[in-house]
């Protein structure tokens, strides 16, 4: 039981935070050392990843699935610099980033609570659906929005970030660790009838799940848009993989449930932009780069998730 | 007797539907002075546009049944032309069907035999595998920067090819379906997995074929895609090639509302004409790709939340649904 036990602790924390100190080691090993630039460069795409990926741990808690999200990211996205554009005011561009996304995760929490859509063809419909209206509003501007807010606002700073990172995390502890909710998500997501027997309400706590993904995603859009001088259609091309890869190399359990950590988002967001980095070293010079980068990186997912998934049915069967 | 009756006014019903949506259509670009279907490359295109959805919505169908969702089949569709096309360049039309439908198959035993193996639920496996084909994708395209045109095929030659596959998928899958100990499985293992397996019917097996002829028939998607478009289409990256699923869900759902009435494979090719027809008018009026699909997709929403929905619907309009009628029927 004891063996059982260490086990399951290396698969779902030692592993991955193991996982992502090797990353920057081989990153390290690589580049023969790093610049303070550099660094600070890394750091800040880790926390931009990170604010997505904590509210992105609600919705797998539950048992849902999101990889929608990154459309939503590029919803909030053109969303707000075509405020930006047309007001000027960063207030508004930062209100509509919020909304847009909050709004697409809180219509896929309606669809599949309140009218019991099928998971994932919900999915792959917001999938389409939210990257298409993303898509008409960038076409609506000629397909490149001008936001020139690189270097040239309050926000776009290194430390920005990180303050919207702590205090967006202290939020979601807080929720997660000290409120019922997080307990309340991870019971619906170990067992879903015997939730609703103990008067779990699903409608309300998926609900909440989805809401602070979308609050997640938008507060990522905006500290995104900070830091563009325009929005493409390819300004947030690899995140939605990103957001998935991070949330389970972090060891996220695949079926949600009491064995979700917060954590997992911190450690996956450190593996996946480490890994993007170190894929990029050695294969940046080829043609095929992105290609090669995204089939090794699903590969490496694939191993991670047979891990974790035998991990989980041995907690389960040595539990029974 | 009075069954059989209803039974044929409904199947008529079915049949209505196509020629309704016709009429409906035409009415209303007429009224924009809008040509449509008026040339013989737009009834190419149409019939390209039909098959198309045609064999992706029985892809997407065979799986949804099992209670599966495969993400991969997107990716699929878009590696098996650059496969085929990587053999044969300059090949005859039949040869790079099947060139494509061999690997659409190939890449589906990949998927089975991983997801069999790893014994990881079918949506996540099929997650990986859709981002490793995706990368496969790019990797055969050179990073985009090869590309196939179509060359050295007439108008005549592409319309018979589109329709003889129309009839080949029909012909396929009523032998396969009907006569074939994987067809009775099938229709088992769709109905109730467990007292499928619990009958002795070998699930593992059943779900491998699933994955080859799914596979295959986006491979043979995959073509058409590059016959239609007349060039290769894109290789697609981070779960893009999702996007050509969400194509496949409409005629999917639409043809399984009229199959209620008209029978299974009758109800998708209805369902697949009716779509085509409804893309090709909005593709007529001059809209981006991105509003068609946003159109398409409120549609499709709109139609799944009936669906799902249909007898709180109508409980609540006080009326009794179709679905119950049938079934107090039975």
């Amino acid at each position: 039981m004891a063996g059982n036990k260490g086990k399951r602790f290396f698969c779902s924390r030692a592993l991955p935070t193991a996982f992502a100190l090797s990353c920057l080691l081989t990153l390290c090993l690589l580049r023969g050392g790093m610049s303070a630039d550099y660094l600070l460069s890394l750091f800040s795409r880790v926390l931009v990843l990170s604010v997505i990926t904590v509210g992105a741990v609600f919705i797998f808690t539950v048992g849902a699935f999101g990889i929608s999200l990154g459309a939503s990211t590029l919803l909030g996205l053109s969303a707000g610099a075509a405020v930006y554009g047309a007001t000027g005011s960063i207030g508004l561009a930062f209100l509509t980033c919020i909304g847009a996304p909050t709004a697409a995760c809180l219509i896929s929490s309606m669809l599949s609570t309140l009218f019991d859509l099928p998971a994932y063809v919900t999915a792959a419909l917001m999938l389409g659906l939210l990257g298409s209206v993303a898509r008409v509003i960038l076409e609506a501007h000629g397909g490149e929005i001008y936001t020139n807010l690189l270097g040239n606002n309050p926000f776009d700073t290194v430390g920005a970030r990180l303050w919207s990172f702590v205090l967006y995390f202290a939020l979601c502890v807080i929720i997660y660790h000290v409120t019922p909710v997080g307990k309340r998500q991870k019971a619906l997501g170990d067992d879903r009838d015997m939730a609703r027997l103990t008067g779990i309400s699903r409608r309300w706590y998926v609900g909440i799940g989805f809401l602070m993904a979308g609050l997640s995603v938008g507060l990522g859009a905006f500290l995104i848009l900070c830091s563009s001088r325009s929005i493409t259609v390819s300004s947030v091309f690899d995140l939605g993989f990103n957001i998935i890869f991070a949330i389970l190399l972090g060891g996220m359990s695949l079926s949600g449930g009491s064995k979700s950590r917060l954590l997992s988002s911190v450690t996956g967001s450190l593996s996946a932009i480490f890994l993007s980095e170190i894929l990029r070293e050695i294969f940046g010079y080829a043609p095929t780069y992105l290609g090669i980068s995204q089939g090794i990186r699903g590969a490496i997912l694939l191993i991670f998730m047979v891990m974790l998934a035998r991990n989980d049915k041995k907690g389960e069967k040595n539990a029974g | 007797m009075q069954d059989s009756k209803n039974s044929s006014r409904l199947k008529i019903l079915g049949l209505l539907v196509p020629l309704v949506t016709f009429a409906a259509i035409k009415l209303i670009l007429s009224a924009l002075d809008t040509p449509w279907l008026d040339s013989g490359r737009s009834v190419l295109y149409f019939c390209a546009e039909v098959t198309t959805l045609l064999f992706m919505s029985v892809a997407l169908s065979l799986n949804l049944k099992c209670g599966s969702f495969d993400f991969s089949l997107g990716a699929v569709a878009l590696l098996t032309p650059y496969l085929s096309l990587g053999v044969f360049p300059a090949a005859d039309l039949l040869t790079l069907f099947v060139t494509a439908v061999f690997f659409g198959c190939l890449l589906g035993l990949i998927s089975g035999c991983t997801q069999i193996l790893t014994r990881l639920s079918p949506a996540f496996c099929s997650l990986c595998l859709c981002i490793i084909y995706e990368g496969l994708g790019h990797i055969c395209s050179r990073g985009g920067q090869t590309k196939y045109a179509l060359t050295g095929k007439t108008d005549d030659s592409l319309l018979r090819f589109f329709i003889l596959s129309t009839v080949f998928l029909l012909v396929f899958l009523w032998f396969v379906m009907k006569k074939t100990v994987f067809g009775y499985n099938y229709r088992a293992v769709s109905c109730n997995e467990k007292i499928a397996r619990a009958a002795g019917v070998d699930t593992e097996w059943n779900k491998l074929f699933l994955y080859i002829i799914s596979g295959g028939l986006m491979g043979a998607v995959g073509i058409m895609l590059y016959l239609r478009e007349g060039e290769s289409v894109p290789a697609a990256l981070n779960f893009s090639s999702v996007r050509v699923l969400f194509f496949g869900l409409l005629p999917l759902f639409v043809g399984r509302l009229i199959s209620r009435s008209s029978g299974e494979l009758s109800g998708e090719v209805i369902g697949s004409v009716c779509i085509a027809m409804i893309y090709s008018a909005l593709a007529q009026l001059g809209l981006s790709e991105s509003l068609r699909t946003v159109i398409c997709g409120g549609g499709l929403l709109l139609l799944l939340i009936y669906i799902s929905n249909e007898k709180r619907i109508f409980k609540k309009i006080h009326l009794k649904s179709p679905v119950q009628n049938r079934l107090k029927k039975i």
